[in-house]
């Protein structure tokens, strides 16, 4: 079982630079194009690692502490989420309120880090994500806290572990609605359209890339691993909650799961090709509408 | 209640939560239209499919509530040519968190009642209390005479399906009834909006208090 | 016990050499300074080892005081609040050695260290004092040595202003003590502490004391509405008695709750559920407030109230707990608050020594004149930063060790599934995580705007750091910040002797209720161990990267505009912005805006002034209605002695009368 665990934290590791790069195949389709390789990623990490940086003299040290930290704190929260059945390596109630927290730290550090380079442009962009992140962050602890009152546990791993295929097609409608939420809390997390686009030249309009315009080379590097983390791991949380217990037996479910997260990359393609972006006001809207259905699913969980 | 109602129930939830957060007004018609047919088709899931009956109800309810009400009020907006945005008096934002705060405070009715009903009929209680209250909210918070209509309609649909929960069985004519009632709501309240419209060149309702004395 | 009395020994000791040298600043400040040091290094060790110890000890100072014995008395409770009292207060003393020398506050010394040893003693006696009139001197005292802290530099404007709203909010709450601790003696023939639900009180006398306590202390800790005087008394007071102020002496509010719940039996769950609604209104209520400051102690001091919400969310959650027969809410519940307690201590007090080396630095804490700090001022930049990730709760530090506490407390309920009540713990979730995302904004906002990027004000070159008294002190603060978050497991092995008292639980229980909680804390210990490990891996491999290449220095890219300047940074208006404009009328935001006009624009202008809501529809209306109605009783007023007498001897006339017919 725990070897599962691990191999989910290495596959978490090696693969999630191939989560972006379905998702940009998947719009090049959409758009006619033939795109970027799906390999892109990784050659990027790979030149990034290997560049020298440019770096700004207003900075100090928070600057590069931002990256670091961010893309320890994924690593970190990994430890405390499960594949499905495979548990994760950390389990004990009140995991998921760690997790969240990680995940809050590590965007802490990153918003510091993008004030410090002294950019108004910068600052915009940590002003939106964090007024933005109170609403993800309730969003995300009502959907799980309505998994958590279905499983009957609150540890993240229990969560997804404890639940049989019975209890799961019983309650298809709160593990459904707090799927909704989560794949909201997914988009928003990860910069998608219709939140914000990833691919848009125009600084005004960015949240997440303006904060990491300054940063160059390895730290770049980090802020680019990081992102392909957090796609892997958001994208992990949706899967946990809207696909039954038991794809298949033993180790095939496992190879299933990784599948799904390769469909749900493409979804993710789909999603942002066939959507326009929201305007920014409208965006608390979107995250308030989430916060609703989640309070649904808990008072659907609860009875 | 079976599964498959539970999931109707749910559906139904969301398009009163959609309703909140919706800006264009052709899309909160056919959300409207859609919690219809999502009541129509709730009727069967409860009361069953064996009485030709309820055949006759569920689609008067369809027909009605999804596809002559939508088709009147499109009328009533190509006609008055509104502009297709909303005007909210409570922001979006807001509604959709009372959205929220109204679903708790629907639950906790709901769990307060005890009314005489079989084993696992609370949720639906709960939807049907939260719809009747979105759909008052509806017909406070939004200022085109429109929604009004459809803040009613919802509001209705709660009303409706509260009974279902209750599993109370109404006498046809009692049923139909009501159901012709609401048409001659709608039908009137469109023509309201229209002559509204013509008196006024909108049908902001908030401009309304011209008509009252000046002091 | 005798540890204790040596330890105040010292505190007396401290304030009678600062006042015997007044005329001489430098030996008073000395002799204060090491009073403060010796009595809580002293004080400190006594009361850890007494809480391990788990002791119940009492001491009979006199027989013959008025209104029953004068007995003092250590318990669990008391040592808990002793220690975040002594574990402060020697710290802050060093600080405030060095902090006050720079100046005219030298010239203070001998009445600033007289009023912060006094201040020390007064709040160890506060806890200690099992005598309803002995703790309202010790109170008293507390008080007013606070409000001489207050308006140490009188001669600014805002300092008596502070000062004054200060000594009116702090004697109204003390009226209501008074108010409340008459009618326990009333009740119970004496004013020694006993516990109530022995004695001959109906419930709704016993209701009517939990509102008087409610207000008294609760003026004191800062609830809303109740708060007004604390941002005004905060910025006013030098920077580490603001510390010792925020992070024990509003406490004590809290501690008086505590010790009024231990004495009152099974309390009703109203009493649980009015504590939840202060807490959640004073949380969400001080965090959007701290949200729209620009100056950073002021903002400092709004947060002190969004912490006591969090403290109070604690507080009533155990309550109703007690109340509704819930161990595991009344354990949690009452862990998470005393816990929070002392983590609040630690980095609301770094916070503050380190908001008061910047104004020592720059001369201010206007945040919009601040930015770039980090680089001149690397210490105090380190110090910031930790108490900020501490006070938003953020994985390693302390912050989150007892937020987890308050989040089980709730869990534990709905767990239980009882759908009313699940209902509400819910919303109480909401809150605690409405308030983390909150406080988190707030303070990116303060350290990113205070200390990163460029210095907004022009004339701010030469910034230095500040001397080495000042820097370790804060140091050690941080360094506790990461030692409570890891060392979590065993405090709140602690935490137990405190909440089986307060809770009136067995010891097993209570530890068999901190199961899962310390379960957690076990793995967050190897979590944030892997943590830390990972991100210094990555820095050390990132510097590896590096070293052999060419790294560039270079301007902030600037998106080809050729003038950029400082003061286009993100401001602290600007920075919560959407969430200020969307609240505006609530938080009391007043923009003027003057708009560049024409086409060779010139001249344009932004202000934004915030004034407190509370303060403005409540309190000034109500304190103005009086005033016109007591002006009305003018004429009373003749400024003739002989008239003053002829009162008096009318009142003891009256007197006489009145109690002649009884």
């Amino acid at each position: 079982m725990l070897l599962s665990s691990w191999l989910f934290v290495v596959c978490a590791i090696f693969l999630s630079p191939l989560f972006a790069g379905i998702i940009h195949r998947t719009k090049a389709f959409f758009a006619g194009r033939s795109g970027v390789p799906l390999l892109q990623s990784y050659y990027d990490l790979w030149k990034l690692l290997h560049k020298s940086a440019v770096i700004s003299r207003t900075t100090s040290a928070v600057f590069w502490m931002g990256p670091a930290v961010s893309l320890a704190a994924l690593l970190t929260s990994l430890l405390l989420l499960p594949f499905g059945k495979t548990p994760a390596i950390f389990s004990f109630p009140g995991s998921f309120v760690v997790f969240a927290y990680l995940l809050a730290a590590g965007r802490f550090f990153v918003m510091s880090a993008a004030l410090d380079t002294g950019s108004s442009f910068e600052g915009m962009g940590a002003s939106r994500e964090a007024q933005f992140g109170i609403f993800t962050e309730i969003a995300l602890f009502l959907a799980l806290t309505a998994v958590a009152l279905r499983s009957g546990s609150f540890s993240l791993s229990d969560m997804s572990t404890l639940v049989t295929a019975q209890e799961w097609t019983g309650n298809l409608a709160v593990y459904g609605l707090a799927g909704l939420v989560l794949f909201a809390v997914f988009l928003t997390e990860n910069a998608r359209i219709p939140v914000d686009d990833p691919n848009t030249h125009l600084e005004l309009t960015m949240i997440h890339e303006v904060m990491v315009l300054d940063h160059g080379g390895p730290d770049l590097g980090w802020i680019l691993a990081a992102d392909g983390l957090k796609l892997w791991i958001f994208g992990t949380l949706v899967l946990n909650a809207v696909l039954p217990p038991a794809l298949a037996h033993g180790g095939l479910d496992f190879l299933a799961r990784l599948a799904a997260l390769a469909v749900l990359a493409v979804v993710t393609g789909a999603v942002e090709s066939v959507m326009a972006r929201l305007r920014l006001g409208r965006i608390p809207h979107l995250l308030t509408g989430a916060v609703a259905i989640a309070v649904i699913a808990i008072g659907l969980a609860l009875r | 209640m079976d599964h498959f109602s539970d999931l109707i129930l749910v559906a139904l939830m969301l398009s009163a939560v959609a309703l909140l957060g919706t800006s264009r007004i052709a899309g909160c018609i056919r959300i409207s239209a859609a919690q219809g047919g999502l009541l129509a088709l709730l009727l069967l899931c409860v009361r069953g499919t064996g009485s030709p009956y309820f055949w006759a109800l569920a689609g008067g309810i369809a027909v009605l509530k999804g596809i002559v009400f939508p088709w009147l009020l499109r009328r009533a907006i190509r006609e008055t040519d509104v502009q297709c945005e909303n005007i909210p008096s409570v922001n979006y934002l807001l509604s959709l968190g009372w959205a929220a705060v109204s679903f708790a405070v629907a639950s906790w009715i709901s769990s307060l009642l005890s009314v005489p009903f079989h084993q696992a009929a609370s949720p639906a209680v709960a939807a049907a209390v939260f719809m009747i209250f979105s759909g008052f909210f509806l017909i406070v918070a939004r200022r085109l005479a429109l929604m009004q209509v459809l803040g009613f309609v919802t509001l209705e649909n709660g009303v409706y399906a509260f009974g279902l929960a209750l599993a109370y069985d109404f006498p046809f004519l009692v049923e139909l009834g009501i159901l012709l009632d609401i048409f001659v709501a709608v039908f009137v309240m469109g023509i309201m909006v229209f002559r509204i419209h013509r008196a006024f060149d909108h049908i902001d309702t908030r401009q309304m208090t011209n008509l009252k004395d000046e002091p | 016990m005798n540890a204790l009395m040596i330890s105040l020994g010292f505190f007396a000791a401290g304030a009678l050499g600062a006042a015997l040298f007044y005329q001489r600043p430098a030996w008073a400040s000395r002799a204060g300074v090491f009073g403060a040091v010796l009595g809580s290094a002293v004080g400190l060790t006594s009361a850890i080892l007494k809480l391990i110890q788990n002791r119940h000890e009492g001491l009979m100072i006199a027989d013959v005081f008025p209104y029953g014995k004068m007995v003092l008395g250590l318990d669990p409770l008391t040592a808990w609040f002793l220690v975040i009292l002594y574990a402060l207060t020697g710290l802050a003393a060093l600080y405030g050695y060095a902090y006050l020398q720079h100046g005219d506050g030298a010239r203070r010394a001998g009445k600033a260290w007289f009023f912060y040893n006094a201040l020390a003693a007064s709040m160890a006696l506060v806890t200690l004092a099992r005598n309803g009139l002995f703790f309202l001197m010790a109170w008293e005292v507390m008080s007013i040595s606070s409000w001489f802290l207050v308006t140490l530099e009188s001669d600014k404007e805002t300092s008596r202003r502070a000062g004054l709203t200060y000594l009116i909010a702090t004697h109204l709450g003390g009226a209501f003590l008074i108010a409340g601790f008459l009618m326990m003696e009333r009740s119970t023939g004496s004013f020694v502490m006993n516990v109530l639900s022995a004695s001959p009180m109906t419930p709704s006398q016993l209701n009517l004391l939990f509102v008087l306590f409610l207000i008294g202390f609760g003026s004191k800790a800062g609830f809303v509405p109740l708060h007004v005087w604390l941002p005004e008394a905060h910025p006013a007071a030098p920077s580490h008695v603001s510390a010792l102020m925020s992070g024990v002496m509003i406490k004590m509010g809290i501690y008086g709750l505590l010790r009024f719940i231990s004495l009152s039996g099974t309390p009703p769950s109203w009493w649980g559920w009015c504590l939840i609604g202060v807490g959640v209104t004073s949380g969400v209520v001080g965090v959007l407030f701290a949200l729209a400051q620009n100056r950073l102690k002021t903002l400092l001091a709004y947060s002190s109230v969004e912490n006591m919400g969090l403290l109070t969310i604690g507080l009533g959650l155990g309550v109703l707990g007690i109340s509704l027969h819930r161990p595991g809410l009344a354990v949690l519940g009452l862990a998470g608050c005393l816990l929070h307690a002392l983590n609040h201590a630690i980095f609301k007090g770094l916070l503050f020594l380190a908001a008061g080396a910047v104004l020592r630095q720059t001369g201010t804490d206007v945040l919009d004149r601040l930015g770039g700090l980090a680089k001149p001022m690397r210490v105090t930049s380190l110090a910031f930063l930790t108490g900020s990730a501490a006070i938003c709760g953020l994985p390693p530090l302390n912050g989150f060790t007892s937020e987890l506490f308050l989040y089980f407390a709730v869990f534990s309920v709905m767990m239980s599934r009882s759908s009313a009540l699940s209902v509400w713990m819910i919303g109480v979730m909401v809150s605690l995580v409405l308030i983390g995302g909150l406080s988190a904004l707030c303070f990116v906002k303060a350290f990113g705007l205070g200390f990163l990027g460029g210095s907004r004000d022009p004339g701010q070159t030469e910034v230095r750091e500040v001397p080495a008294l000042m820097r370790w002190p804060m140091l050690a603060l941080a360094l506790a910040c990461l030692a409570g978050g890891l060392a979590a497991p065993w405090l709140a092995g602690a935490l137990k002797s405190p909440v089986s008292f307060l809770s009136g639980l067995s010891a097993a229980e209570v530890k068999a209720q901190m199961g899962p909680v310390i379960r957690a804390f076990r793995s967050l210990l190897g979590l944030s161990g892997i943590l830390i490990l990972v991100a210094g891996a990555l820095a050390w491999i990132r510097s590896k990267l590096l070293a052999g290449r060419a790294v560039t220095a270079s301007v902030t890219w600037d998106c080809a505009y050729a003038r950029p300047t400082a003061r286009m940074q993100y401001t602290s208006d600007s920075f919560p912005g959407m969430i200020l404009r969307s609240l505006r009328r609530c938080l009391g935001l007043h923009v003027k805006v003057q708009k560049p006009g024409g086409i060779f624009p010139s001249a344009a202008s932004l202000t934004t002034t915030h004034r407190d809501v509370f303060r403005e529809s409540i309190f000034e209306p109500l304190f103005q209605g009086t005033a016109s109605l007591l002006m009305k009783w003018r004429w009373l007023q003749q400024g003739r002695v002989q008239l003053y007498v002829l009162y008096i001897a009318l009142t003891l006339l009256f007197l006489f009368v009145f109690n002649l017919k009884d």
